[in-house]
């Protein structure tokens, strides 16, 4: 009866990180280039009572054995990097990426995290810069007395000194590709960093070698999509429910079990 | 000794065993390739005593097919028909009906756990950094136009002589025999649990009843000897 108890409450401990990484999806509904996370889920150790196959008497084969499993666990969470959609802005700091890669960003620290977050701006020093003033890495700075800058797709930096200007090429944006995303370290702010899993990054021309493109004056919404994330959140709390009945029957059946003897 | 007592203990014993399972199956509701516990009640029939039976208890994988969960990821895939796919375990080969897979930084197809996905014949490489994978029903994987391998496909005519070992992954004794797998591969889902919280539901609430009435059977008899014993 102790098995059915904590097996249950391994199911309800499961179902509780599932509302929690929901619940941080949906707090980030309107967070430029964030990407959502989803969990997974493994079933735990069996305990094998009987083993299949074992002989049973008389040549005969027990045909299915008895094994119980015991509960479920979060085996890992990852990241969908799928694309989000686009939203026009009027910055032309602003900048996101079509497909995949990412901006580096130098730290004060001196790491270099990576983005798909691409609301830029300038500082004082005329430096680019993220919202948290980390600089673009390889570092981009743009002269006090340009008035316009454009950013082509294939990450070309233009600037513009007056409205009469032809405009000179500045650089070129570089984006960073890993070998597997899907193991970058989360950082909050929005930040990754390489892991061993993710794999050393790439650094390439935005457009080349399966890269994405960029586009100027927009930035990447979220990918996460509220509705599915609400069907997943009655779907988590209903599983939760399931799960505490199963605790209250085993409960009641041991309660059972003690008015035996009177 | 009155045998009734020890057969309202049997049915005791046989529910606490269906709730185990039933517990197991809740618990694993969301996760993906699980295969349901059934349990199923046996009076076995005792040939020392004729006409007196006892519940026994066997417990079976229900290896109904679950629904697909689309996913819109490459690397994950889901089996319908009946088949496994093969990962190479670090104590040989695992099978597992889970194909949340993920590619490492190497281009190595793997399980969360990193067990490398067995292929048919030489293992495939993807190119982390090239395009994006295509899985055929077949399990063929390419990338572009390139042909990386076909995935490891493997039935087993006696399925239910399979081990449970958790995590989703089945053990088999090298000596079980082998066949192909009559599956398809989707790319971009996977299989959810066949898990039907109605059902578990339903035989939560059975198997509390039974196990209510075993326990009837109990006291009533113990009862009845009380009495017995205080008549003198």
């Amino acid at each position: 009866m102790l098995r059915s108890l904590l097996t249950a409450a391994s199911g309800m401990k499961a179902q509780q990180m599932q509302v929690d990484t929901i619940a941080n999806n949906i707090a980030n509904v309107n967070t430029a280039g964030f990407k959502r996370s989803r969990l997974t889920f493994k079933s735990l150790l069996y305990q094998t009572l009987r083993e299949p196959g074992a002989a049973t008497g008389n040549g005969l084969q027990d045909a299915t054995g008895l094994q119980i499993g015991s509960g479920t666990q979060v085996s890992g969470s990852q990241k969908i990097f799928s694309q989000g959609v686009l939203e026009g802005t009027t910055n032309s700091f602003d900048l996101a990426i079509e497909g995949e890669g990412f901006f580096g960003v130098r730290t004060p620290g001196g790491e270099i995290v990576y983005t798909r977050s691409g609301d830029f701006r300038r500082d004082s020093d005329g430096r680019i810069v993220t919202v948290d003033g980390y600089l673009v890495e390889p570092a981009i700075t743009v002269a006090q007395d340009v008035v316009n800058v454009t950013v082509g797709r294939d990450g070309t930096i233009t600037t513009f000194t007056s409205e009469e200007d032809l405009g000179s090429i500045l650089t070129v944006l570089q984006l960073y590709r890993f070998p597997n995303p899907a193991g970058l370290k989360a950082q909050g702010g929005n930040y990754y960093s390489e892991t061993s899993s993710s794999g050393p990054p790439s650094q390439n021309q935005p457009g080349l070698n399966g890269t994405g493109e960029i586009v100027q004056f927009s930035l990447e919404r979220s990918n996460v999509e509220t509705v599915d994330e609400l069907v997943a959140l009655i779907v988590a709390q209903r599983n939760y429910e399931m799960n505490s009945r199963a605790i209250r029957v085993s409960d009641e059946m041991l309660q059972q079990v003690n008015q035996l003897i009177r | 000794m009155n045998v009734g007592l020890y057969r309202g203990a049997a049915a005791m014993v046989a529910n606490e065993r269906r709730l185990e399972a039933i517990a197991a199956n809740l618990a694993n509701v969301g996760t993906a390739g699980y295969k349901r516990i059934a349990a199923v009640h046996n009076g076995g029939l005792s040939r020392r005593a004729p006409g007196h039976t006892t519940v026994r208890t066997s417990l079976s994988v229900d290896w109904s097919q679950g629904r697909l969960q689309r996913t819109g990821i490459p690397t994950d895939m889901a089996l319908m028909g009946q088949g496994f796919f093969a990962v190479e375990g670090p104590e040989g080969e695992k099978y597992t009906r889970d194909g949340h897979f993920f590619l490492t930084e190497d281009g190595v197809l793997s399980t969360q756990e990193g067990f490398p996905v067995a292929w048919d014949g030489a293992r495939g490489h993807v190119d982390p950094l090239g395009e994006r994978i295509d899985v055929d029903s077949s399990g063929r994987i390419t990338q572009g136009t390139r042909l990386v391998g076909r995935l490891k496909l493997v039935d087993f005519p006696a399925v239910e002589l399979l081990q449970q070992e958790g995590g989703g992954y089945f053990g088999a004794q090298p000596t079980l025999a082998r066949g192909p797998a009559d599956v398809e591969v989707h790319q971009g889902a996977v299989e959810a649990a066949n898990v039907a919280a109605v059902d578990e539901m339903v035989a939560l609430i059975q198997t509390q009843r039974a196990f209510d009435a075993g326990s009837r059977v109990m006291s009533l008899i113990s009862q009845s000897y009380r009495r017995l014993n205080n008549s003198r």
